[in-house]
């Protein structure tokens, strides 16, 4: 590649999309994450299929026609898990029975729609889970309101150094909240399982 | 596919990036312009930057269960102030004062408490918190130059700032001094328990070395000084903190102990019968839903659940066709 790479999105496409996003998909993502994982050995595998799903409608532009979004993503989405697994060769995909998909198979309802309400009440432990001196910071600014500067003089540290804790604090919430249709919920039956320790 | 989430991850920490250059920045032309640059340059880039202002944008509809200090509320931007929900009506006021030093805040004292399955997090001014678990009761005060929180009743965690001033925390008649430090402290039927979550507790009293209690150790002490027992288990203190995070944690409790954590954060209470009550559990679990832990566990350990008064029972399953 030589030069500037050509932008093939425009910002007026790059915020219609995000609007979309926030309006049609961020709602249903916990859903469709919960049927992804049916399908895919971890939490990382089914962040990569729905961003590679997310990524084909944005340069498509097929979002703009989709009257039934979380339908559509979810679709896009499965077909990749799919493709996965064939070429993974862990599953003898010929072999495979019709069932093991059909678990995977529904579409998320609008029942399954994660409100905005529940969405901060994630975002909200999301937040108190967070590393002490970023969670500091991060509430300091984005719920207090305050500005860099004041947060500086505050707390001592230099606006870069709060900028960058922000940024930690903002990633590991969006991480945080991709993850909220992935948690485990079910109980295991204890069997003294000593657990390695952390470094 | 390991390209695509190592990809992914840089992609979206240099949108965080961005968006916080941003966010402290303020209004600079040639900041947004090359963030737009950046932005349309790939879809991989528009789709970070989509996820993290979805999270900024709710982050702008949380609310602090209190106002900062209105020596730090007279800093805040003008304009932002409308965009905050606060709670209470005194803010207005609070914010039109002048700058008046943090600590003043709490000169006769003031208390806080939460009800069963509530949390509140309690500013102590400049960063320092008390995030109050369950059913708990707090008191914070001065007694001359130094802050004291008193626990009365429950549980809280304490987390105070690099720098700043010793803290005393009192519980159970015991007194811990604390600084820099980020500690859960107890109430037992008698007395108190300490797990620290990092930073250093020293517990007062008992003679003339008071005990020091080290990030990963837990400290259990009698409501007599003297009478303190140590370990060390930092897996064991992030256990028992899932509850910042509304969640129960358990790793070989007996249902018996378990039944007994849910039931300090609700109001439907969970009973075991005596048969089953030393089965041990594993497992994360929403702490606000014991109905459904009481429904999976029936399934794990095929048990039957049944209603009684105040909520439900687990108990041995008495029909083959359970």
């Amino acid at each position: 590649m030589s030069g500037k790479p050509a932008h093939p999105l425009t910002s007026k496409a790059a915020d219609e999309f995000e609007r979309w996003f926030r309006r049609e998909a961020a709602p249903y993502e916990g859903a469709i994450q919960a049927r992804l994982s049916r399908l895919l050995p971890s939490p990382a595998d089914v962040q990569d299929v729905l961003w590679s799903a997310y990524e084909r409608l944005l340069v498509s532009g097929a979002w703009r026609g989709a009257e039934r979004p979380a339908e559509l993503i979810f679709r896009i989405a499965r077909n990749l898990a799919i493709d996965q697994l064939r070429r993974s060769k862990v599953v003898a995909f010929e072999s495979a029975s019709d069932s093991y998909f059909e678990a995977a198979a529904e579409t998320p309802g609008p029942e399954e729609r994660l409100d905005d309400r529940r969405a901060v009440e994630i975002l909200d432990l999301a937040v108190k889970a967070l590393p002490p001196q970023c969670r500091r910071i991060f509430v300091m600014r984005r719920i207090w309101g305050l500005s860099p500067q004041a947060i500086a003089e505050q707390t001592g540290l230099s606006v870069s150094t709060i900028e960058k804790h922000v940024a930690k604090g903002l990633k590991l919430c969006a991480d945080r909240l991709a993850q909220a249709g992935l948690e485990r919920t079910t109980p295991t039956a204890w069997l003294g399982r000593t657990r390695t320790a952390k470094p | 596919m390991a390209g695509a989430h190592t990809n992914r991850e840089a992609v979206t920490v240099e949108a965080a990036d961005w968006l916080a250059r941003l966010d402290a920045a303020g209004d600079d032309p040639s900041l947004a312009a090359a963030f737009e640059a950046w932005r349309t340059e790939s879809p991989a880039h528009a789709l970070a930057v989509a996820r993290l202002r979805h999270v900024l944008d709710l982050s702008g509809r949380m609310t602090a269960d209190q106002p900062p200090p209105a020596a730090v509320a007279s800093a805040r931007r003008p304009g932002l102030a409308a965009r905050r929900a606060w709670t209470g009506g005194a803010i207005a006021a609070s914010l039109a004062a002048a700058a008046v030093a943090a600590f003043a805040l709490f000169g006769p004292g003031a208390s806080y408490a939460t009800g069963v399955g509530e949390r509140r997090l309690i500013s102590l001014g400049g960063g320092a918190f008390v995030e109050l678990n369950t059913d708990s009761r707090v008191r914070v005060s001065r007694r001359g130059r130094t802050r004291v929180v008193s626990l009365q009743k429950g549980e809280m965690l304490v987390t105070l700032r690099r720098g700043d001033e010793e803290v005393e925390l009192d519980a159970a008649g015991r007194q811990l001094a604390a600084r820099d430090a980020s500690v859960d402290v107890r109430l037992l039927p008698h007395g108190l328990e300490v797990a620290a979550l990092q930073g250093q507790v020293r517990a007062k009293g008992g003679g003339d070395r008071p005990a020091v209690v080290d990030g990963g150790q837990i400290a259990t002490l009698g409501a007599d000084a003297g009478s303190l027992s140590l370990v060390s288990a930092p897996q064991e203190v992030q256990r028992r903190l899932a509850w910042r995070d509304g969640r129960l944690e358990f790793d070989g409790q007996t249902l018996g102990e378990v039944a007994a954590e849910f039931n300090r954060y609700n109001q439907t209470k969970l009973s075991v019968s005596p048969s089953v009550a030393n089965l041990r559990v594993g497992g994360v679990f929403d702490a606000l839903a014991p109905e459904a832990f009481a429904r999976s566990t029936a399934l794990v350990f095929g048990l039957q659940v049944q209603p009684t008064a105040d909520g439900e029972r687990l108990g041995p399953a008495t029909s083959p066709a359970a």
